[in-house]
């Protein structure tokens, strides 16, 4: 397994185990693994991936924590998707 | 067609330039034209530039964006906003024969989705089946709610809504099997609740059948597609559906089971093991309203087979605070297996 797919089953896995607990301390909707994006581009570094709704409200909430840089050394990354999904 | 000199050196410095301006200016697409000035077209040729988003020098600075101006080469210049990029018009065209990542609806709703792919299902050699999803063939049918929105055999038309498609004219397939969406509800637990995929699959009929109307296993602008592989992240994969035709795109995110994205079709479901994808191309989203129901493909043919192998079937997506484009698909093998299908 390379270096970078070792990385990618790290996250998967916090991501699997933790979720309910990193989305209930940082407020945020969903959790899953991903390419994390910098400036707006896509690079090819693998992230804990948060989507989040109204992240300026979510920062003024004090129950909640501020989404880290990492988790357990994986980077993580922050989109903001107040609109949300819906069936195309 | 001829230049006038301006016109070339206007040209040689766009085609200089086009890189940094793309990179560092944030500029979608170049060209040369009149300068258009509140609301009217002047007489003034200028290079003109398109940006999804326009913005004063100060917060150009701030974001470390560069001007147009210093890729310019002295000429005068033309910055056009334009949020949503280009995209081609909707494509609600009635095709006979016709193939995957054409209009279609289930009659009666007002809409207009894509039919993925013509496809046999395993047992069935003589039959045809149209994959799509339930909001476009089964009219959002919803687990638990009465009446039922949608009913076996009701009529699939192609084109859809939009492009006029009638049940005396234009069926094409009738609803034969499809997974009611499961909303977020206190009576379910949380596994029951979980949904996987979108999915409506619809009999292709007997006319369309004896005048061999139907083509399987291809999609239009794409070809031959075939073989079913896992997506994964940092694949680059291509779409054709009714609004935004054929794009590019790659897989950026990955929710495993059992975390989930939530979609909103009025109410809220959740769906487990899904794939999101970004458009590729600057200004154009892998997908948008009327997509749904495409079938994602590799973008690059498997060599053995010479067929583009199939990896999801999409439904739904979103745009973020900075305008990045969000599609969600699922994964077709547990599709396949569950409805049967041979791909």
């Amino acid at each position: 397994m390379s270096e970078e797919d070792e990385l990618e089953s790290r996250a998967e896995k916090i991501v699997i185990e933790r979720g309910d607990e990193l989305i209930k301390k940082y407020g945020a909707e969903t959790v899953g693994v991903g390419l994390k994006q910098i400036n707006g581009e896509i690079t090819n570094q693998i992230a804990i991936i948060f989507f989040v709704k109204n992240k300026a409200v979510a920062l003024q909430n004090e129950e909640l924590q501020e989404i880290p840089d990492n988790i357990d050394g994986i980077p993580t990354d922050v989109i903001d998707m107040s609109s949300g999904f819906k069936p195309t | 067609m001829l230049l006038s000199d301006e016109e070339k050196q206007m040209t040689e410095v766009l085609a200089k330039n086009i890189d940094a301006l793309n990179k560092s200016c944030n500029v979608f697409q170049a060209g040369i034209g009149y300068k258009v000035k509140g609301g009217e077209v002047t007489d003034q040729f200028v290079l003109v530039f398109f940006v999804t988003k326009k913005m004063d020098s100060i917060t150009l600075a701030s974001k470390n964006i560069s001007d147009v101006s210093e890729f310019a080469g002295g000429f005068q210049t033309d910055v056009i906003e334009m949020p949503n990029g280009f995209r081609p018009l909707a494509d609600d065209t009635r095709y006979r024969p016709f193939e995957g990542g054409v209009a279609t609806i289930r009659f009666g709703t007002n809409a207009t989705g894509t039919l993925g792919l013509v496809v046999r299902r395993r047992g069935e050699p003589r039959a045809l089946y149209g994959l799509t999803n339930n909001h476009v063939g089964a009219n959002v049918d919803i687990k638990g709610m009465l009446p039922a929105a949608a009913s076996r055999w009701d009529p699939w038309v192609q084109p859809g809504a939009h492009g006029g498609g009638s049940v005396r004219d234009d069926v094409i397939a009738k609803l034969f099997k499809w997974n009611k969406l499961i909303p977020r509800s206190p009576y379910y637990t949380r596994i029951q609740k979980l949904n996987y995929y979108d999915v409506a699959i619809g009999k292709i009929t007997r006319d369309i059948m004896s005048s061999n109307h139907a083509v399987p296993n291809s999609i239009m602008n794409i070809g031959a597609v075939g073989g079913i592989e896992e997506p994964k992240t940092k694949d680059f994969v291509q779409k054709r559906g009714r609004t935004t035709e054929l794009t590019n795109g790659q897989i950026i995110h990955k929710i495993p089971f059992p975390r989930v994205v939530t979609v909103d079709y009025g109410y809220q479901c959740d769906f487990t093991d899904q794939f999101i994808i970004t458009g590729t191309v600057t200004g154009i989203p892998f997908s948008d309203e009327g997509d749904s129901g495409s079938v994602v493909v590799k973008a690059e043919k498997n060599k053995e087979t010479g067929k583009f192998p199939i990896v999801a079937l999409l439904f739904a997506g979103g745009i973020d605070s900075k305008g990045r484009d969000y599609t969600i698909a699922s994964p077709i093998k547990k599709i396949a297996d569950d409805f049967k299908l041979i791909i």
